[in-house]
């Protein structure tokens, strides 16, 4: 008994795992696809950002990227969903966001590929390769890049 | 409350590589897109000039730096003129004016669905007069929408405007979905009742809810497709007598709720609800050719689905005759964007992503006539 009990318990860690690593491993391929600087060991955060979903979840998000462009080491925004590269390429430029060391666009819409993609922005928390937390940007969860700032101060300083 | 726009003009279908069965490709047209202006169309509408004997197509881009009516003309595919569109000041056509219809040089109805203003401006874009299609008696009604997929229509001083109605009420048979607004009172009405079946319980806020009307400018009838609903239904615009007509897609299921009235469910649902159970979508009168098309956005597999930019499988078309009677149904490929169309004499105009993603200067549609009648 004890010994069924043992394995379900070990089942259950490895499951957790093997979910976790399947996150970090998307998250590698689709560093890898697109064009990065960055090791993804290196990482303190990904920040994800879709072209399309939830409307004012992300405009806020771009908000706070415009806001913090090259702003934080070893942190990577990447903007994904891209249907129009052109019209990508146009909105970024009047956002000032060119030249910048930590945005990527995922023109080849690697995230969706991954299985990533999303209606809401979300910001993995990473350290060491490994996915500490998610975070979601949804329309009640205002707080989000408040939260995300003071973590960032915390982790880099 | 939060609107989910930029989802709708970014879905586009996945569908494969597919012999087209009942269309005949035969031509293409193409129009110059300047630097600043990319390929999704919220409106298109091909229009006649009968003064100058001009044809053009008439375009407003979204999303845009600026908002602009841009006419093509269609024979040589150069922009002729465009007319800029004012949000403030005393020419507003208030906030994201992206749904039009042209009935004149002096009649351009400009349609603003953020504000429910409906603006009636000149070439020059200024502002002749403005109806504001807002009910403020506090009544769950539908509100004006307008795309390519949801024109404008213009009948005898009348213009008709597809609603959007996404709430939850006891019977569904008793809202209107139609909006029609009287320009010579400046009084509008809701006109067409949902079908029955939208009682059946909570259908998603998107696709599924929708309305969709085409108007036979011959027989002055509206015909009005509904997402969840097989049948599309012909009503004779003066006296709004109705004749349903059965239009089902070959390619989809019995369309089911999303779940019991009044249930509530996260919006991540409601996307993979929308993108595993497909819809019908626009219906199309091709006066030149008397056929009738209906847009049908077909399911992803359960099973296979993830939330992608591309929310439906895939797209096709189904063609009807002049007696409604269905002469096929074809899977288009995914080059083609559903929301992008028009009509004219030399066919049915589809617009042509792939080449636009090869060349982002153009805006390329592929021209179609039926083979079989």
């Amino acid at each position: 008994m004890t010994r069924k009990f043992l394995l379900i318990i070990l089942s259950l860690i490895i499951s957790c795992n093997v979910k976790d690593l399947v996150i970090e491993d998307s998250l590698k391929r689709v560093l890898e696809s697109i064009d990065s600087t960055y090791e993804f060991d290196s990482l303190v955060a990904i920040i994800i950002i879709p072209e399309g979903g939830c409307a004012g979840c992300i405009e806020k998000s771009m908000d706070f990227l415009r806001g913090h462009n090259n702003y934080f080491n070893n942190v990577l925004f990447i903007i994904t969903g891209v249907d129009d590269k052109k019209l990508t390429r146009l909105r970024l430029n009047d956002y000032n966001l060119f030249p910048s060391q930590n945005l990527v666009i995922d023109y080849k819409n690697e995230v969706t590929k991954n299985g990533l993609l999303s209606i809401y922005p979300k910001i993995f928390y990473l350290k060491q390769g490994v996915v500490e937390n998610i975070d979601t940007s949804l329309p009640q969860n205002t707080e989000i890049w408040i939260i995300f700032k003071k973590r960032m101060f915390n982790r880099l300083n | 409350m939060i609107l989910y726009y930029v989802l709708f003009f970014t879905l586009f279908p996945i569908t494969k590589q597919t012999e087209l069965k009942y269309l005949d490709k035969v031509g293409e047209v193409s129009f110059p897109l300047d630097n600043v202006t990319g390929f999704k169309a919220f409106t298109l509408q091909y229009w006649e000039d009968f003064n100058s004997k001009k044809k053009y197509l008439c375009v407003i881009n979204f999303p845009a730096r600026s908002y602009n009516l841009k006419f093509y003309n269609y024979d040589t595919g150069i922009l002729d003129f465009s007319v800029e569109l004012n949000t403030e000041g005393p020419n507003s056509t208030g906030i994201y004016p992206l749904g039009f219809h042209v009935h004149n040089r002096d009649s351009i109805f400009i349609f603003s669905d953020r504000e429910g203003q409906l603006s009636i401006i000149d070439q020059k874009g200024t502002v002749k007069s403005k109806h504001l299609i807002l009910d403020t008696s506090g009544n769950k009604v539908p509100s004006g929408f307008v795309s390519t997929s949801h024109p404008m229509v213009y009948h005898d001083r009348k213009i008709y405007i597809n609603g959007f109605f996404r709430e939850d009420v006891l019977d569904h048979t008793k809202v209107k979905q139609d909006i029609c607004l009287n320009l010579e009172t400046g009084d509008f009405e809701y006109i067409i009742p949902r079908p029955k079946l939208y009682n059946d319980g909570f259908w998603g806020s998107h696709y599924l809810t929708r309305i969709y009307h085409s108007y036979n400018n011959k027989e002055e009838s509206l015909l009005i497709s509904f997402g969840a609903d097989p049948n599309i239904y012909r009503y004779t615009i003066n006296d709004l007598t109705s004749q349903a007509i059965e239009c089902r897609s070959k390619y989809l299921g019995r369309l089911k709720p999303l779940g019991s009235k009044g249930s509530k469910h996260a919006e991540e649902s409601k996307f993979k609800y929308e993108g595993t159970s497909g819809s019908y979508g626009a219906i199309i009168y091709d006066s030149y050719q008397e056929l009738y098309y209906r847009i049908v956005q077909l399911p992803s597999s359960d099973s296979k689905y993830k939330f992608s930019p591309k929310l439906f499988k895939g797209t096709s078309l189904i063609i009807m005759n002049s007696q409604f009677k269905i002469i096929g149904e074809d899977l288009l490929p995914n080059e083609y964007d559903p929301y992008m169309f028009f009509v004219n004499e030399k066919g049915l105009h589809l617009a042509n992503k792939s080449k636009y993603d090869q060349d982002e200067d153009n805006m390329v549609f592929d021209i179609f006539k039926t083979k079989v009648r």
